[in-house]
C-alpha cells in the first residue's frame, strides 16, 4: 500500500517537473549574440513629431530615427551632424550651414537644403519649443547644399539648442503631405527607421540599410511599454528587457548585487530648489528668503527625500553646464543665523505659509522634511497636498501658491537655462513663475546670453550666483543623479545628464 | 425572448448616456488641465491657451457635452488628448490583451472554485472545509498587486518558468490571470458552499438519495443545478468587473489592456478615452448581465414566465 502511494506520489511530481521543464523553454543563454535590444518606457510618448515632442521618451525615440545639424555624442560633445561645416557672421547673428551631400531619408529620398530649412522653421513656428528656439529668427534655403539660420541675437548655447531632439532633420514631402500621420510614423535620415507603433505596448525600429555612416550594430530596437518602474527591473533581472532608466530608489541596491546587469549613475541636468513666489506679502522680504536659505539642512534633504541619491546644489545652474562654477558657496546651514534674520525681518516668532506638494517626482516627502526644518526656526508649513494637475495648475500656471519644490531641467548644458525661469521679462510668457523682477539679473543674463566671448559670459554667471546668494530668489537643494540598469553584455552605455540615449553607439558583446 | 433581449439592449442606451454625463460631470470638476497636462511644465502659458482653444476646452459644459454626444451617435467617440488617435482605435488595441486577461481569470475562478466550493459544502467541517476557508482568506486579504508582485519573484525570478511582463504568449497571461482570479476564486468559492448548503438540506434531496440515486448524482444533479443560480450571478458580476478593472493588474504585469489605459487617462485628465473606458466597462457588464439572465431561464425554467412577461 505505501509502495503505491510513494510510486504515484513520485508519477505525480515527475508529471510537474516535466511541465515545469517545458514552460520554461525561452530562457536562452546570455552570451548568445543579440541582434535586438528591448528598452523600457515608463509611459508612452504623445506624438513623434519631433518639433512637437515635450516629454523625454519622445525624445529618445527621435533621436534614433532623425539626424542633426549638430550632432551630441554620449559623452556631451558636439560634432558635426548633418552639417558638414558652419560658419558664422561677424555679428554672430547669422549661421550659414553647409549639408552634406547624398543623405538619404528611411523613404529613399535625398536630403535637400530645402528640408533642413523646412525642419528649422517648423521647429521655431511650433509652441513646444520655445525653450530651445527663442533666439531663433527663421532659417532659409541659400543654395542646394547651403541654409541660413537667422537669430534674433547672438546666442552662446545655440549648438547645444541645435542639437537637441526637437531640431531633427524631417523628410519634407513625407509631413506635409500629411502632418498628423507624420506624428504616428516619423521620416528621417538616422541609425534607425521607424517600422511599427502599438498604442499601449511598444514601438519598434528597425536599422536603415542606407544611413550615411556605418549602418547600426543592433538591428532592431523595441521601446516596451512598463507603466509601474519595479515590474520594470523585475523585467530586466528576469532577461525579459535589457535597458531600463530611473530606477526605483528601493531597487537600486538590487541591481547593483545582480552579476548580469549594470548599474551606470550620473548628475542629472536638473536641479531641485524651494520655490518662494517673490510677490509673496511675507516672501518679498529678502531677510526672510535668507533665513530660508539658512535653516534647510540639504544633507538631511537628500538623505531623506531621495534616499541619498543626489547632491547638494549650490546655485540654480545645473552642474553639467557651461558656465556652472564649481567653488561656489551659498548661506550654509546654520539655524542660529537663521532665527537672528527672521527676527531682523520682523517675525521674531516666525509665521504661517502653505506649501504646495505634489506626490508625483519626489515633490510630497522634501516637503515633509523642510516642515521640520523650518519649524526649528518659527515657520509653520502648512502642507496643501495636491494632484499633479493642480500643482501644475496652481504652481506653474497658476500663480497661486506661496512656497513649494520643484525640478528644473535643461534642454541644454548651457548656463543660460536659467534666463527662461528668472529674467523679468518671462513673467508675462508665465515661465517665470517666482515672479522674480530684478533688474541687476535681467542685466547679468542678458550679457550671459548675448555676449560671445566666454570668459565674459562665465563671470556673468558668477556675477548671478553672488546675487542669488544676497537675494535668494529661490532656494537650490540638490541636484538628482540619472541612472540606467542595462544588460551587462550591452557595450557603449554612458549615462547622460539629459539623458540623450543614442542606441547606434550600442552594441551587444 | 427575443422581445426581452430587445427591450433589455434598448433599455442600455440611457444606462450609457446617464453615464457618460456623469463622467463628464466629474471630470469637468475635477481640478487640472489637460492642455498643460499634455504641454507640460516648461511650456508658456500663452502656448497652453492656444492649446486650450484648438481643443475647445473653453467651451461650456453643456455645449462641450453635446457637442460629444452629437459626434458619438456618428460614431466619432472623440480623439485621445494624448496619442490624438481616435478613441475607438485606442479601445480596440487594447481589447484583446484585457479579453484575454478577462477570460483566463474568469475560468481560473469557474473551474478552481465550483468543485472546491462543492466539496467544502458536501464535507462540511472537514479539514478540507477548514482549508478552502482559511484560502479564501488568504485571497480576500491579499491586495492583489502584492499577490502579483510575489508570484512574479517566485515563478518569474525564482524558478523562471514563466515571465514576469508582456503579452505574447498564452505563457504571459498566466501569472496576471491567477493574480485577478484571486479575489474572485474566494468569493465564488464561499457562494458555492453556502448556496449548495442550503440546497443539499432540502426535502427533495433527501427524497432523491431515498430513491437510490447515487451520491455523485444528487450533489451534481440535484444539488448543483438548483444552488447555480446565485454562482453564475457572482461569476457575471466577477467578470464584467475583471473585464474593465484590470487597473492594478495590468499595470504589474505591463499589460497594455484597457485597464492601464484608465489609468493613464484619468491622470493625464483625457476625457474622452476615460468616457470611452468607463463606457466600454458599463456596456460590458449590461452585456453580461443579459447574458447571465438568459442563463437563468435554461437553469430554472420556472423563469422563463417572467421573462415573457417582461418583454410583453
Amino acid at each position: 500500500m505505501l509502495r503505491k502511494k510513494s510510486i504515484l506520489t513520485l508519477s505525480l511530481l515527475l508529471i510537474v517537473a516535466i511541465v515545469l521543464a517545458g514552460c520554461g523553454g525561452e530562457t536562452k543563454s546570455s552570451s548568445d549574440k543579440r541582434d535586438n535590444l528591448i528598452y523600457v518606457f515608463d509611459g508612452e510618448p504623445q506624438t513623434l513629431d519631433c518639433a512637437k515632442t515635450s516629454d523625454q521618451l519622445a525624445y529618445t525615440v527621435v533621436y534614433q530615427i532623425h539626424d542633426y545639424l549638430i550632432d551630441r555624442l554620449p559623452d556631451g560633445t558636439l560634432v558635426p551632424g548633418l552639417a558638414e561645416t558652419w560658419e558664422y557672421s561677424d555679428d554672430g547673428t547669422e549661421i550659414t550651414f553647409h549639408i552634406r551631400e547624398n543623405v538619404k531619408f528611411h523613404n529613399g529620398d535625398v536630403l535637400t537644403a530645402e528640408d533642413v530649412a523646412f525642419s528649422l522653421n517648423n521647429a521655431i513656428g511650433s509652441s513646444q519649443t520655445s525653450r530651445i528656439t527663442s533666439a531663433m529668427d527663421s532659417a532659409s534655403v541659400v543654395d542646394e547644399n547651403t541654409v541660413l539660420l537667422k537669430l534674433k541675437h547672438p546666442f552662446g548655447a545655440i549648438e547645444y539648442c541645435l542639437a537637441n531632439a526637437q531640431m531633427g532633420i524631417v523628410n519634407k514631402k513625407a509631413y506635409e503631405e500629411d502632418p498628423e500621420a507624420f506624428a504616428r510614423h516619423p521620416v528621417g535620415t538616422g541609425a534607425y527607421q521607424f517600422k511599427e507603433w502599438k498604442t499601449g505596448d511598444s514601438i519598434t525600429l528597425t536599422a536603415f540599410d542606407d544611413y550615411y555612416k556605418d549602418k547600426a550594430s543592433i538591428e532592431n530596437i523595441e521601446f516596451r511599454i512598463m507603466l509601474d518602474s519595479d515590474t520594470a527591473v523585475m523585467a530586466l533581472e528576469n532577461g525579459e528587457v535589457d535597458f531600463t532608466f530611473d530606477i526605483p530608489n528601493t531597487a537600486i541596491k538590487k541591481v547593483q548585487e545582480n552579476e548580469n546587469l549594470e548599474y551606470y549613475v550620473t548628475n542629472a541636468a536638473s536641479t531641485c530648489y524651494v520655490v518662494l513666489n517673490n510677490e509673496h506679502e511675507i516672501l518679498s522680504n529678502k531677510k526672510v528668503r535668507q533665513a530660508i536659505a539658512h535653516a534647510i539642512d540639504k544633507e538631511a534633504l537628500i538623505a531623506g527625500a531621495v534616499e541619498g541619491y543626489g547632491v547638494p546644489a549650490e546655485t540654480p545652474i545645473s552642474t553639467t553646464a557651461f558656465g556652472f562654477p564649481a567653488d561656489f558657496k551659498n548661506r550654509e546651514y546654520d539655524v542660529e543665523k537663521a532665527k537672528e534674520l527672521l527676527a531682523e525681518a520682523g517675525y521674531p516668532d516666525g509665521f504661517k505659509i502653505v506649501f504646495t506638494a505634489t506626490e508625483t517626482l519626489n515633490f510630497k516627502k522634501p516637503g515633509e522634511i523642510l516642515q521640520d526644518q523650518l519649524g526649528a526656526i518659527g515657520i509653520e508649513l502648512d502642507i496643501k497636498d495636491v494632484e499633479f494637475s493642480v500643482y501644475l495648475d496652481d504652481v506653474i500656471s497658476g500663480n497661486n501658491y506661496e512656497m513649494a519644490v520643484t525640478e528644473q531641467s535643461t534642454a541644454y548644458p548651457d548656463a543660460d537655462h536659467i534666463y527662461s525661469l528668472y529674467h523679468s521679462s518671462m513673467i508675462d510668457v508665465g515661465r517665470n513663475f517666482i515672479n522674480v523682477r530684478n533688474d541687476q539679473l535681467d542685466e547679468l543674463l542678458d550679457r550671459g546670453r548675448v555676449s560671445q566671448d566666454p570668459d565674459e559670459r562665465i563671470k556673468a554667471y558668477e556675477e548671478i550666483c553672488e546675487l542669488w546668494k544676497e537675494e535668494c530668489f529661490t532656494v537650490p537643494t540638490y541636484a538628482l543623479q540619472t541612472d540606467i540598469a542595462a544588460n551587462k553584455n550591452l557595450k557603449g552605455v554612458i549615462p547622460h545628464s539629459p539623458s540623450v540615449y543614442k542606441i547606434y553607439h550600442y552594441s551587444w558583446e | 425572448m427575443g422581445k426581452y433581449i430587445g427591450k433589455r439592449i434598448l433599455m442600455m442606451i440611457p444606462i450609457i448616456l446617464g453615464i457618460s454625463f456623469i463622467i463628464f460631470g466629474i471630470l469637468e470638476l475635477t481640478p487640472g488641465d489637460p492642455a498643460r497636462n499634455i504641454l507640460g511644465d516648461s511650456a508658456t502659458n500663452e502656448s497652453v491657451e492656444a492649446l486650450r482653444e484648438e481643443m475647445g476646452l473653453n467651451d461650456p459644459f453643456l455645449v462641450k457635452y453635446f457637442n460629444y454626444v452629437k459626434n458619438a451617435l456618428r460614431g466619432d467617440f472623440g480623439t485621445s488628448y494624448k496619442s490624438g488617435l481616435p478613441v475607438l482605435e485606442e479601445l480596440k488595441g487594447r481589447l484583446p490583451h484585457s479579453l484575454k486577461l478577462a477570460l483566463g481569470s474568469i475560468l481560473i475562478v469557474t473551474f478552481l472554485s465550483i468543485p472546491v466550493g462543492i466539496i467544502s459544502a458536501v464535507k462540511q467541517y472537514s479539514f478540507l472545509d477548514t482549508v478552502s476557508l482559511i484560502g479564501a482568506f488568504l485571497l480576500t486579504s491579499m491586495p492583489s498587486f502584492w499577490f502579483g508582485i510575489m508570484m512574479i519573484l517566485f515563478f518569474a525570478l525564482q524558478l523562471k518558468i514563466l515571465p514576469a511582463t508582456g503579452v505574447t504568449t498564452w505563457k504571459h497571461f498566466v501569472l496576471p490571470s491567477i493574480a485577478m482570479a484571486g479575489l474572485g476564486i474566494a468569493v465564488v468559492v464561499r457562494m458555492t458552499r453556502s448556496s449548495m448548503l442550503e440546497v443539499i438540506r432540502q426535502d427533495y434531496i433527501r427524497t432523491a438519495r431515498a430513491k437510490g440515486a447515487s451520491e455523485s448524482g444528487v450533489i451534481i444533479k440535484h444539488g448543483l443545478k438548483n444552488a447555480l443560480l446565485p454562482i453564475i450571478t457572482v461569476l457575471g458580476v466577477e467578470f464584467g468587473s475583471m473585464l474593465g478593472g484590470g487597473m492594478i493588474i495590468e499595470s504589474v504585469f505591463a499589460i497594455p489592456g484597457i485597464g492601464s489605459m484608465t489609468v493613464d487617462a484619468i491622470r493625464t485628465s483625457n476625457t474622452p478615452l476615460v468616457i470611452a473606458s468607463i463606457t466600454f466597462s458599463a456596456i460590458a457588464i449590461s452585456i453580461i448581465n443579459l447574458i447571465v439572465d438568459i442563463l437563468y431561464v435554461y437553469i430554472d425554467p420556472r423563469l422563463k414566465s417572467n421573462i415573457k412577461r417582461a418583454g410583453s
